[in-house]
């Protein structure tokens, strides 16, 4: 029987790591959808770059750690270059769709830039020798042996999101910006510049899509179309959540992740993700604005 | 004689392609308190979003203090000094009192501002945690006000600010904006409701996206046939 | 119709007839493609740029059409006769049309686009799970096209080569001409509405969602006969067929041609389809990819109204001059 409890408390407790992965994705996404209206399709890109960037990084240096910062710097670059070569002229200059489009052709683009520079086989990334092997620690009366990576994993990223969450919640800037996703107008005309902060949140969403790309590397491997293959479960997760709301999409991200870890052990990959679309369209009969979404936000 | 603040000349806003203002122009000077009466879409809110560019106008020049702000963007129109509190209270549902009142962005010490507005309504003290979107009517009409007040504006719009409010609630609203009124700050009040007509000095009345009439309160108050005529009721 | 219009238009019909007796097998075949693409988005536009509907999971009904011709024609029934397959297409097309349509009218903008996603990506799922063995999976439904049929001791099929080719000509005359008869009556109008001012519909008293439901329906039924007409270019179906890139390709087809009528998207498909089979050999393989994605960017960049948008700005007709 304990060996049962030890499965499911490891299973949970894989849950959390990948939860917490997704929704530092998630929550970058979520922002930039709530504030500027535009599903950011190149998402997945500062995810993709953020592996690579450290498996690049890694080989030059072998330091994960650093390898890790170096790729999140970049990300943000990214993520401005894109902001400023594109999203600002686009914005209010065409239809939500069109941005759409053009942001698919930047993730397409940037796919095959990674697959020709680093070939289409996987990548490893190897866990820094300081954090691999298992921990040992009791819980409930219950001894598991977890691997020390994974709980690392879920340290970090959890602090990152409490971070986020302190940032949005309790600094003026952070404050605005959350304004400007429940009610854009009456913020604006209270002063709230959007410009500045939608460049800020879209630097901010960009690092730390990359942080998630970059750590998640050794656990998921690197490959060029893991960010397009995760998007569809971060839209699905920042749709469940609540466009713009932080905690809905931990909530969210938790939800997801457990139901992929448990119900892989009861039925395919396949259908578990079917389950999971299915899912997301009873979610957005019966309360589109999700878990905990403003009414309005996506018109 | 004092400048003046607010000079709307002959502005026509359009909803898509529907003709709203019809060549609405209107003054207020500095210091003075002005009411935009007249019935449901008369135009009111349109004039004021027009204002601060949320709806700008098409034709037509806006000047504040002086400078062209007809197509200056909505949050530039705050930065100069312009406050609104719109139509509907739309408080921030998911934030709290205090951080509602935090939103608003200007230079100057916002601990003193939130001191005052916390005195003019002691209940959003109270309830400074509380998620706006859980108060009352009247406290998130309340709320709209204070936050529309944190920016210490030298002009403050008001759009139906005692729209489905209790007696009691709209006494006190009328007693702090008039308290307002004696510190110095500008107002323009839009508003179909007559009671309104106590906040101000002059009255516009617009009907059908055109100004009909423009006096003193008193003329207006004296006035049965013009109240009846434009506003449907009379005091 | 002007007379101009229809000459210019029988000029083009020609000019497509008389294909087949200048290029070979590769050039028909390719035509062909843009042809069948043609006919998808010219029904995707139809929801796109006239009712102003943020589809972008449209490859469901395109891959249900022809994952419905498999069905019909190998997996479960062995009914090879066409005329059953695009009767089956056509109902699938409405129903599902009708379906995610109910689910759309509930959102707007962007959200739309992301619920028609949601559903496109439950059926691809399905199409690769292979429930009961009636959609093969990953590797597809082979085997899909019509055999010939004996005409006088000669063995003819309609389906290969250029007999398709023409058929597929007859078909695509036939859907524009419903799809442009649609957007003439006045139920054109409304969706036209719909696109400008749904609250203004709807204070006016249109049931606006029933408009939507039917724009949804007829946007399906085309898509879903292209993707039976594809199934048989290609002689198998397989999940790529419900992928997301699909929605996303006759998007891109849509707005490169012009979303703003049907013509437009005709344009973008041959523009799409012809770079494909002709730019890619010249840029090598991979560089195909850059190539899209580029053109992808472009188009929104600096041609939002299309290749039709430009030739109208170009070479005004005399009715704008006079407006």
């Amino acid at each position: 029987m304990s060996l049962g409890i030890e499965l499911i408390l490891t299973q949970l407790l894989n849950a959390l790591c990948m939860g917490l992965i997704f929704a530092l994705i998630a929550v970058g996404l979520s922002i930039i959808m709530g504030l500027l209206g535009i599903v950011n399709m190149a998402h997945g890109v500062f995810y993709l770059f953020g592996a690579y960037f450290t498996v690049a990084a890694v080989s030059w240096y072998p330091n994960f750690g650093l390898g890790v910062i170096i790729a999140a710097l970049l990300c943000s670059g990214i993520a401005l270059a894109v902001f400023f070569l594109f999203i600002r002229y686009l914005m209010g200059r065409r239809r939500p769709l069109e941005i759409m489009v053009a942001l698919i052709g930047i993730n397409i683009i940037c796919e095959e830039l990674i697959r020709n520079i680093f070939g289409a086989e996987p990548k490893y990334l190897a866990i820094p020798s300081m954090l691999s092997g298992q921990v040992t620690f009791n819980f409930l009366g219950v001894t598991l042996m977890y691997p020390k990576y994974y709980l690392s994993l879920i340290i970090i990223c959890g602090s990152l999101l409490i971070l986020i969450y302190y940032f949005f919640h309790k600094t003026d800037l952070g404050i605005r910006g959350l304004a400007l996703i429940q009610d854009r107008e009456i913020a604006l005309a209270l002063g709230v510049n959007i410009a500045k902060l939608g460049t800020l949140f879209f630097a901010i969403g960009g690092a730390v899509a990359g942080i998630s790309g970059a750590l998640a590397g050794p656990i998921f491997s690197v490959y060029p179309t893991m960010g397009i293959e995760l998007l569809g479960f971060i839209f699905v997760i920042v749709i469940i959540g609540g466009v713009g709301s932080i905690e809905g999409t931990f909530l969210a991200s938790l939800l997801i992740s457990t139901i992929k870890s448990v119900g892989v052990l009861f039925a395919s990959n396949v259908v578990v993700d079917a389950f999971i679309y299915v899912l997301l369209c009873v979610m957005l009969c019966i309360r589109p604005r999700g878990l905990k979404g403003y009414l309005g936000v996506l018109e | 004689m004092s400048s003046i603040l607010l000079n709307v000349k002959n502005i026509h806003t359009y909803y898509g392609s529907t003709h709203v203002l019809h060549g609405v122009s209107l003054q207020v000077k500095e210091g003075e308190s002005v009411a935009l009466m007249g019935r449901n879409s008369a135009g009111k809110t349109t004039t004021i979003r027009s204002i601060i560019s949320l709806t700008p106008p098409k034709e037509g020049k806006i000047y504040f203090k002086g400078k062209d702000i007809t197509c200056l963007p909505s949050h530039l129109c705050a930065r100069m000094g312009i406050s609104l509190c719109p139509q509907g209270r739309r408080i921030f549902p998911g934030l709290s009192v205090i951080q509602n009142l935090r939103v608003p962005v200007f230079s100057g010490n916002r601990d003193k501002n939130l001191q005052r507005v916390f005195k003019f309504f002691p209940e959003l003290f109270e309830k400074n945690k509380q998620l706006a979107g859980t108060l009352s009517g009247g406290e998130q009409q309340m709320l709209a006000i204070a936050r529309a007040l944190i920016p210490n504006p030298k002009l403050l719009l008001l759009d139906e600010p005692t729209e489905g409010l209790s007696p009691l609630i709209v006494k006190r609203i009328h007693e702090t904006l008039n308290e307002i009124r004696k510190m110095g700050t500008t107002i323009l009040v839009a508003s179909c409701n007559l009671i309104d007509i106590a906040l101000a000095e002059k009255v516009y009345i617009i009907e059908k996206g055109k100004i009909v009439f423009q006096g003193t309160a008193e003329e207006l108050n004296r006035s049965h046939d013009i109240q009846r005529k434009y506003l449907g009721v009379a005091l | 119709m002007s007379k101009s219009t229809l000459l210019r238009q029988i000029i083009l019909i020609l000019f497509f007839l008389a294909i087949p007796f200048f290029g070979g097998a590769f050039i028909i075949d390719t035509i062909t493609r843009c042809l069948i693409w043609g006919i998808f988005a010219m029904a995707y536009v139809l929801l796109y740029g006239y009712t102003g509907i943020a589809s972008f999971g449209h490859s469901v009904f395109f891959g249900m059409g022809a994952y419905s011709a498999g069905i019909i024609a190998v997996t479960v029934f062995g009914v090879a006769n066409p005329l059953v397959h695009f009767a089956v297409a056509i109902v699938v097309g409405a129903m599902l049309g009708l379906l995610i349509g109910f689910f759309c009218t509930f959102t707007k903008g962007i959200y739309t686009a992301l619920v028609s996603f949601a559903f496109a990506h439950v059926f691809w799922l399905f199409a690769m799970a292979n429930p009961m063995g009636i959609t093969r999976g990953e590797s597809g439904i082979t085997g899909v096209r019509p055999p010939p049929i004996y005409v006088g001791g000669f063995e003819v099929n309609f389906f290969r080569g250029v007999n398709f080719y023409f058929l597929i000509i007859i078909i695509l005359i036939i859907s524009y001409v419903i799809l442009k008869t649609i957007t003439n009556l006045p139920i054109g109008d409304v969706l036209n509405g719909i696109r400008e001012n749904e609250n203004r519909l709807l204070s006016l008293g249109y049931n606006v969602r029933q408009y939507k439901l039917f724009a949804f329906a007829v946007s399906g039924v085309f898509s879903a006969i292209s993707g039976v007409l594809m199934a048989y270019l290609d002689n198998v179906v397989v999940p790529q067929f419900v992928q997301w890139d699909v929605g996303a390709t006759v998007l891109l087809m849509t707005i490169l041609g012009g979303s703003e009528t049907l013509i437009g998207p005709l344009l973008g498909s041959f523009a799409v389809e012809l770079s494909k089979a002709y730019v890619t050999p010249l840029l090598g393989g991979g560089n195909w990819v850059f190539f899209l994605g580029s053109l992808y960017i472009l188009v929104i960049m600096l041609l939002p109204r299309g290749i039709y948008g430009l030739l109208k700005r170009l070479f005004p007709t005399p009715e704008q001059n006079k407006v």
